[in-house]
């Protein structure tokens, strides 16, 4: 049976570095697709998962246990993406290539057609827009708990999920997905 | 808002996949982190939220020891670096051996429920020689040295350890860490 994260981050707390891999293999598929999606560049996303990481282990004495770590490492991720994302500003909108999609190993050539225009979309709208339908949607949490990860109201983050549905709606039109 | 127009189940279940963790990545995770810890070790020996302060004088009695204290409170101020042999012929010696000599330590811990020092002297042990608070945040302790080089560090809450900022500083160890220093002249 799998160690809870709280006892991982105590053994960790407590001396234990080697155990900071345990949730190293627990949450990085998820933190990497939360960052491919947020940035659409493989190298960008790896950089940003690993400093995340890197961050959180170093900032495991500010962590408090009410909060799900998950929620906690995510929110540092998301930090993390938006300082590399203002780096690059909207030059991820025009280029986007197959290898930073997470399932290109497995995906035939029409279907990384398809997955690319996807990404083109999402990256195309604002990093809040973006930030705030990957939380709902892909994290799958509540407005609640988008709302508290990003720092903005729940009726404000209803508001962007709302806008970054409309605006992917109308630029995957004409797509396998209309 | 109306998503008939979008096959959003399929968006979501493309946007979904996950990729898989490359046995690289977490090694260069772990790298980091260990050397994140190592470093770590040193940060807490050198951004110290608190200033510790040394002082060295006989422990002449609780009255003079308040003396010093305020004296720290007010000026921080360096009373002395070691035991006058006139003050330890005055003073109460604490337990310890003919050869030994009384050293006060004390350090300004604000906010600490508890301070130890640890020490070549106790085998680094934290329950050795708990320091008493004589003041707000003022922490003391006496313990009786052999004459010699000694290094030392204090212990915040159990887990903080601190050198002290007015002392010598030792090379680091192995684990890049700097102890604080205390000579002790023998008595004459």
């Amino acid at each position: 049976m799998e160690s809870p994260d709280q006892e991982l981050v105590r053994r960790v707390s407590g001396g234990d570095v080697e155990a900071y891999v345990l949730l190293v293999r627990r949450y990085y598929p998820r933190c990497l697709r939360l960052a491919l999606r947020m940035l659409g560049d493989r190298v960008e996303a790896e950089e940003a998962v690993q400093d995340a990481f890197v961050r959180a282990y170093g900032a495991l004495e500010r962590y408090e246990e009410r909060d799900l770590f998950a929620a906690w490492l995510l929110r540092i991720l998301l930090n993390q993406c938006r300082t590399l994302g203002a780096k690059r500003r909207r030059r991820e909108a025009r280029f986007v290539s197959a290898d930073a999609l997470p399932e290109a190993a497995d995906a035939n050539p029409p279907d990384i057609h398809h997955r690319i225009e996807l990404q083109r979309a999402l990256l195309q709208l604002t990093p809040e827009h973006r930030e705030a339908i990957l939380l709902r949607y892909v994290e799958d949490m509540s407005y609640e708990d988008a709302a508290r990860l990003t720092g903005v109201g729940v009726s404000a983050l209803k508001m962007r999920v709302m806008r970054a549905k409309e605006q992917l709606r109308d630029l995957l039109k004409e797509s396998r997905y209309e | 808002m109306s998503d008939e127009h979008l096959n959003w189940e399929q968006i979501e279940r493309e946007l979904k996949t996950l990729p898989h963790l490359e046995p690289r990545a977490e090694e260069r995770i772990m790298q980091e982190v260990r050397a994140t810890a190592r470093r770590g070790a040193r940060g807490r020996l050198r951004g110290w939220l608190f200033q510790p302060y040394r002082v060295t004088i006989a422990p002449l009695s609780a009255l003079a020891g308040a003396a010093a204290v305020v004296m720290l409170v007010v000026g921080a101020l360096w009373l002395g670096r070691g035991m006058s042999e006139r003050g330890a012929a005055e003073g109460t010696r604490p337990e310890g051996s003919a050869g030994t000599q009384p050293i006060q330590f004390v350090v300004m811990a604000p906010g600490a429920s508890r301070v130890s020092l640890v020490g070549d002297f106790n085998g680094w042990d934290a329950s050795a020689h708990p320091l008493q608070q004589v003041a707000a945040g003022i922490w003391s302790v006496v313990v009786p040295l052999e004459p010699g080089r000694h290094e030392y560090a204090y212990i915040l809450d159990g887990e903080r350890w601190i050198p002290d900022a007015s002392a010598a500083r030792a090379p680091e160890d192995e684990f890049g860490i700097s102890n604080s220093v205390v000579l002790v002249r023998g008595s004459s």
